[in-house]
């Protein structure tokens, strides 16, 4: 009777002790294969066009997730359309629950207008899309999410610090066959969904703060690709409408620099 | 039975250095974020890489000023005017719009409130009574 429940014992020890390992293993591999390069060959592919375009315009339908007060958990849409002219042209449409404005940059002047509250903001920039999102980002203290992409560098910037890439999978998104990527940071996800084929376009694109438990993304889709858009300066230029008033931009410090 | 308890014991204390060894299940308990409410994430990953720990920080403090300077607010409201440098994401109710040189104001209850854009959005900052 002893012997019995002396082999029973060491029996359901070595099978707990033998599935702890394999779990470890299986870890420890996972780890070994963080980085596929076909991962980033797509990622590679995809900003490589998207700086090759001397112009294109896109619409994109972003949803913030936020938390309330209440600890409820909401999204907020905004829909935006952009039309880009290289080297520094760019204006954004931008529509939704929290914003309804209209952003212009025409390689010199920034402007901000607001045109339900009939208010707008101008800055002098630097003359390049790259110095502007940097301007933009830590002197006016805001972003554009589509500016991640467009940076003339922007594989590099996205690839920095990346510790996982991986494709995910194959899917269709707005009837485009795109390969889903998974790329992993300290403190960041985000995941792309390129399209197959000549034309590697971005047509998903979500950031996820994996800094704090509720895990926020931002996500942004993108649709109505167009390479061939009628650009005139005209249109990144601003000329404020009668009866709108300009408004100044409050200094944005960020505490530890200035 | 000596030997059976040996084993037993051995066999746990083996078991337990693995299950050690595992990364415990990412169960968080309701996190302090959660308590700073209101806190937009504004991930991005670029701006992230030149910087984030300071962004998101500027960030806070600039969000914790605002609350602070709405509470001030508030108590200042109490006693009959908003101290300067104030700023609020809405103007009060029953405000004037009043307009010196060319600037337009809004002039509620004894204090004045310029338009500014904070980052992209629309603020009131309170000012000196302009002349």
């Amino acid at each position: 009777m002893n012997i019995f429940k002396f082999r029973t014992t060491v029996l359901l020890f070595t099978l707990i002790v033998f599935a702890l390992s394999v779990s470890v293993c299986r870890e420890v591999r996972a780890q070994d294969q963080a980085m596929d390069p076909a991962a980033t060959d797509i990622l590679k592919r995809m900003t490589d066009y998207l700086g090759s375009l001397k112009k294109f315009s896109v619409h994109t339908q972003n949803t913030l997730e936020e938390l309330l007060d209440s600890g409820h958990r909401v999204d907020f849409e905004v829909g935006a359309n952009v039309i880009i002219s290289r080297p520094n042209k760019l204006r954004a449409e931008r529509r939704g629950e929290m914003v309804d404005q209209v952003f212009y940059y025409d390689g010199k002047t920034l402007t901000l207008y607001n045109p339900v509250d009939k208010v707008y903001a101008m800055e002098a920039v630097p003359n390049t899309l790259e110095g502007m999102f940097e301007f933009m980002y830590w002197s006016l203290g805001f972003n554009i999410p589509i500016s991640d992409l467009l940076y003339a560098d922007a594989f590099r910037l996205l690839m920095q610090d990346v510790t996982l890439a991986e494709v995910i999978g194959q899917t269709f998104i707005d009837g485009v066959k795109c390969d889903h990527l998974l790329f992993s940071r300290p403190g960041v996800d985000f995941q792309v969904w390129v399209a197959q084929g000549s034309r590697p376009l971005p047509h998903k694109y979500v950031v996820t703060d994996t800094t704090s438990p509720a895990l926020l993304s931002i996500i942004m889709r993108m649709s109505d690709w167009n390479m061939e858009p009628v650009v005139a300066d005209a249109q990144f230029a601003f000329v404020p409408p009668k009866g709108t008033q300009k408004i100044d931009f409050m200094p944005f410090t960020t505490g530890e620099n200035k | 039975m000596k030997t059976i308890v040996k084993i037993t014991l051995i066999s746990t204390v083996l078991a337990l250095m693995f299950i050690a060894d595992i990364p415990l299940l990412p169960v968080n308990l309701v996190p302090e974020a959660h308590a700073i409410l209101g806190v937009r994430r504004r991930t991005a990953v670029v701006a992230y890489s030149a910087g984030a720990a300071s962004a998101s920080a500027a960030a806070a403090s600039s969000q914790q000023q605002a609350a602070a300077a709405q509470q001030q607010a508030a108590a200042a409201q109490a006693s009959g005017g908003v101290p300067v440098g104030t700023v609020v994401q809405a103007l009060p109710s029953g405000c004037k719009p009043v307009t010196v040189s060319g600037t337009e104001y809004q002039a509620c209850g004894g204090s004045f409130y310029k338009a500014a854009f904070q980052g992209n959005n629309l603020v009131y900052v309170v000012v000196e009574k302009p002349i």
